[in-house]
């Protein structure tokens, strides 16, 4: 535990003068300060907690004419959070605090673009997830609106070379040499900064030669890389300077999934937000449904039944399970081989039977609900997952066989991608990117939830960091979930699958925030809660955000073969990542 | 009878044999493929899916034939040819049976390697002109492998020549059926040859010009209809060729051991079509089951395994010769 004491001792050091510090409610400790003292306080705390897990905004504009702005600090020696809150008037400037931990790279364009804020210091200050003219849209004076009554309100176009046009001529800039160039469009995607920046990451026009002596004096290309392409898993564009076939620089755009999940959710019942996080990240609905669950049952301080608690962690293992698969296969797809893509997924069928029997659905799941789970386990489904269980494990063999044993596959995967343990802490990489980096950490180990405290598990740490270490961790994982599945068998509890709940669950007014371990890393669920049926805000920390920020940074210098199978091994998903 | 007629014919007929050839490797393709990764692949339409192939046929034949807005129009549009003429050309070398072959020069195996060489630059002309990032890369690739796997390729061809003291594919074949195969004397030749092959036809574990995955398709990236239909059709000619080349040179053409060109007749050409397929098998074996191999990794295996490697043996081979003969013209 980190205490107050020593916290005050350092943000006196750096003669930080904090509004308050003390326990709150859910949230545990909470530092707020003037915006002010941001940075400096960022830099005080820097050597103490290792990750900025999060960062959130929430609109407080009726309450005391506010945007707040809400990080939550990590440390992972301590096992302790710290969450620091910032009051912003509407429109005003944040201060970027990228210096202090690169992880705020992607969140703060995100948490400006939606309240409204500028952002300053950022070296990428552009729109994130929306469109330039698009209204800061978790702002609650913000409707949401059909695409009728948007189109009726002739809202600015969403068509990107218009608005790039737009910009050229606001700024007085001539247009580029070639103007039908799709590749340019997204330079001008607009700015949250007050005053745009110099350069952008990628030049307008590269006409950059290569510094090396050795290499021919080619010009640099831009490449785009998606949304449409075949190996981006899902709608990932990367925009790469390219030197031959190697990446010089790169830049990741995403959005293009955008569907506004937290302004839905403030419009949701608190029983119906798992819908909403199932779209979110649509492979590992079961863990996501449990953050969700298990943040409003801590909010409204509902005892969950002890055998609901088990079935929740078999149901996530086996998600957990099905979810591996999906990326295990296109791993070995991204290097070109094309077998084992279909053997997982046979193995993915078997598990998906399973969830299909027990929840009545193959992907959106919604049976993690507040209170327990929506239907009991059946005598069936424990059959047909006993027949599973005497297969996976040696089937799990025959994978490793059929992709990582193979030398061509090894040369493409080791020591390629490599993730240092400094950079995964600092981007906010967690989960099995972190792992395989040589962070020791686990939450379902460090930070109990449901019923793993009573179940027996390890956790695989590699150092290397690179694609074969994440291959390892995970394939590891995999068995580890068959295990805790087994014990689940063994152990199952009798009693209620889901404790007595009033139809409309008012939730008392509060804040708290649960992380579960999902399939990707730390899935964590933020809500503020003001005393009504529906959440006031709903802030979801999507894992893969943060991993695709390690992504970014491992790619220049790699060939754009690797580049693919790199990108492949953090296991991306772009329904959580945009929301 | 008018020497143009047969001529005519002869060209028609390897056409012919072409177009089966893409029928059948489509077909096994996807069954060969599928069974490997335990599902059925084509099963709906006609007797165990044979008619998709019709389907696909007419499917390639009727869907739009478009050009990207500023590509290098003729270019583009004759590139499909410079890939396909020159696979269908070296048909007509390729020896069926002993009478069964639509050219026979003396320096047949020479013409067909000649003719192998050609494709690349089409496929090259394919990507230059398609005006696409993605295809250019192929493009260069395509360039980039050719002059990989051309020379060991060459080499490995060599010591069944040596060894048949003839270029002609025929004698080749004929001198193996009077000895042993070459594949037991030239084996290492023989596994080499197979490597070039599959860069040669560009299979995985050495699509470097396609890399679905990299390259969405490559230097293919940008074209449609019949003209994607044609460069599939050559490659899928280039893979029987290569394993028909690898079958005459090392696995003894259309003989069987022990029985007479007389006594196979007519089956010879079914006992030749059958070797070629087997190997054709193997290729789609590999190609389902193995990743593929980094750029600059597949230059590796051709300039510093592959070619060293080729040369000393030669040398090594050349060498035993000479001596094996010295001691018999001694003895």
């Amino acid at each position: 535990m980190i205490s107050s004491d020593y916290i005050t001792k350092l943000l006196h050091k750096a003669s930080v003068a904090p509004i308050s510090l003390e326990e709150e409610g859910h949230l545990g400790l909470v530092l707020r300060i003037e915006v002010d003292d941001l940075l400096a306080t960022f830099k005080a705390l820097r050597s103490s907690f290792e990750q900025l897990i999060d960062l959130l905004g929430a609109d407080l504009l009726e309450r005391d004419n506010s945007i707040e702005i809400t990080y939550r600090l990590r440390s992972l020696g301590e096992n302790d959070d710290l969450v620091i809150k910032v009051k912003l008037a509407p429109g005003a400037t944040l201060p970027s605090v990228t210096d202090s931990y690169l992880s705020a790279l992607l969140p703060e364009r995100e948490a400006c673009e939606m309240f409204g804020l500028k952002l300053s210091g950022h070296p990428n200050p552009k729109y994130l997830l929306l469109s330039e003219g698009i209204p800061p849209m978790l702002l609650k004076s913000v409707p949401i609106r059909s695409h009728e009554e948007a189109q009726a309100a002739e809202l600015p176009s969403d068509d990107l070379s218009l608005q790039m046009l737009n910009d050229l001529n606001e700024r007085g800039i001539e247009p580029p040499e070639d103007p039908d160039d799709p590749l340019q469009n997204y330079l001008f995607a607009g700015w949250l900064s007050p005053e745009p920046p110099e350069g952008p990451l990628v030049p307008r026009n590269i006409r950059r030669v290569s510094d090396n002596p050795e290499a021919l004096a080619t010009d640099h290309y831009l490449l785009q890389m998606g949304p449409q392409h075949p190996s981006t898993h899902g709608v990932l564009n990367v925009a790469c300077e390219m030197d031959g076939e190697t990446i010089i620089s790169s830049e990741v755009h995403v959005g293009n999934l955008h569907r506004g999940i937290e302004k839905l959710a403030e419009n949701r019942r608190y029983n119906q937000l798992a819908t909403l996080v199932d779209r979110g990240d649509y492979v590992g609905g079961c863990n996501t449904e449990l953050a969700v669950a298990l943040s409003v049952e801590q909010l409204a301080g509902i005892e969950v039944p002890e055998r609901a608690s088990w079935i929740r962690v078999m149901m996530a293992e086996i998600n957990r399970l099905a979810s591996h698969y999906i990326w295990f296969g296109p791993s070995g797809l991204d290097s070109g081989a094309m077998g084992i893509f279909l053997f997982c997924l046979y193995d993915r069928e078997l598990w998906l039977d399973v969830l299909e029997e027990i929840t009545g659905q193959r992907m959106m799941f919604n049976y993690v609900r507040p209170g327990g789970v929506v239907a009991d386990i059946t005598p069936r489904s424990i059959a047909m997952i006993e027949d599973i269980l005497k297969i996976a494990d040696s089937r799990l063999d025959e994978h490793y066989e059929a992709l990582m044993a193979s030398e061509i596959y090894q040369q493409r995967a080791c020591g390629v991608g490599v993730v240092s343990k400094e950079d995964a802490l600092s981007l906010g990489a967690t989960g099995f990117v972190a792992r395989a980096s040589g962070v020791d950490w686990d939450l379902r180990r460090d930070r109990p939830y449901a019923a793993y405290d009573k179940m027996d598990f390890d956790v695989m740490v590699a150092d290397t960091g690179d694609i074969w270490a994440r291959m390892v961790c995970r394939l590891d994982e995999m068995r580890q979930s068959l295990r805790i599945i087994r014990q689940c068998l063994d152990g199952m509890p009798k009693g209620d699958f889901t404790a007595k709940l009033p139809r409309v669950l008012r939730v008392p007014e509060g804040e708290c925030y649960v992380p579960v371990e999902s399939t990707r890393g730390e899935m964590g669920v933020h809500i503020y809660s003001d005393g009504t049926d529906k959440p006031y805000r709903m802030r979801y920390r999507p894992p893969t955000l943060y991993s695709l920020m390690t992504a970014d940074l491992t790619l220049p210098g790699l060939f754009l073969a690797d580049a693919i199978v790199t990108l492949g091994s953090f296991d991306f998903c772009f329904g959580e990542i945009d929301r | 009878m008018n020497p143009w007629l047969v001529a005519l014919l002869r060209a028609l007929l390897i056409l012919l044999v072409m177009l089966l050839n893409g029928a059948m490797a489509i077909y096994m393709l996807r069954k060969v493929l599928g069974h490997a990764h335990l599902r059925l692949g084509p099963t709906e339409l006609g007797p165990a899916g044979l008619a998709q192939l019709l389907a696909d046929i007419v499917k390639l034949l009727v869907k739009e034939d478009r050009h990207p807005n500023r590509s290098d129009r003729w270019l583009y549009i004759i590139a499909p040819f410079i890939v396909f003429v020159p696979s269908f050309m070296t048909f007509a070398f390729i020896p069926f049976s002993n009478k069964l072959v639509a050219a026979n020069p003396d320096l047949s195996l020479l013409m067909m390697l000649a003719f192998m060489s050609i494709p690349p630059l089409g496929i090259f002309a394919a990507g230059w002109a398609s005006r696409s990032k993605f295809a250019t890369i192929g493009a260069v690739r395509a360039v980039g492998g050719m002059i990989t796997y051309e020379i060991p390729l060459l080499l490995s061809a060599l010591p069944p020549v040596m060894l048949a003291g003839s270029m002609n594919l025929q004698a080749i074949v004929v001198s193996q059926s009077t000895s042993i195969w070459y594949v037991l004397p030239c084996l290492p030749s023989f596994i080499m040859f197979l490597i070039c092959a599959q860069m040669e036809t560009s299979q995985t574990p050495f699509d470097m010009t396609e890399a679905d995955q990299e390259l969405v398709a490559g230097f293919a990236t940008e074209y449609s209809a019949m003209r994607f239909g044609f460069m599939y059709l050559a490659e899928f000619a280039e893979n029987f060729v290569m394993a028909a080349l690898a079958v005459t040179l090392f696995l003894g053409g259309w003989t069987l051991p022990g029985i007479s060109a007389a006594a196979l007749g007519p089956f010879a050409v079914l006992v030749f079509v059958a070797k070629c397929y087997i190997l054709i098998f193997l290729f789609m074996m590999i190609r389902g089951t193995y990743s593929r191999y980094r750029v600059d990794h597949y230059m590796e295996v051709g300039w510093k395994r592959l070619l060293p490697i080729s040369v000393v043996w030669i040398m090594v081979f050349a060498a035993a010769l000479r001596v094996i003969a010295m001691l018999k013209g001694g003895a």
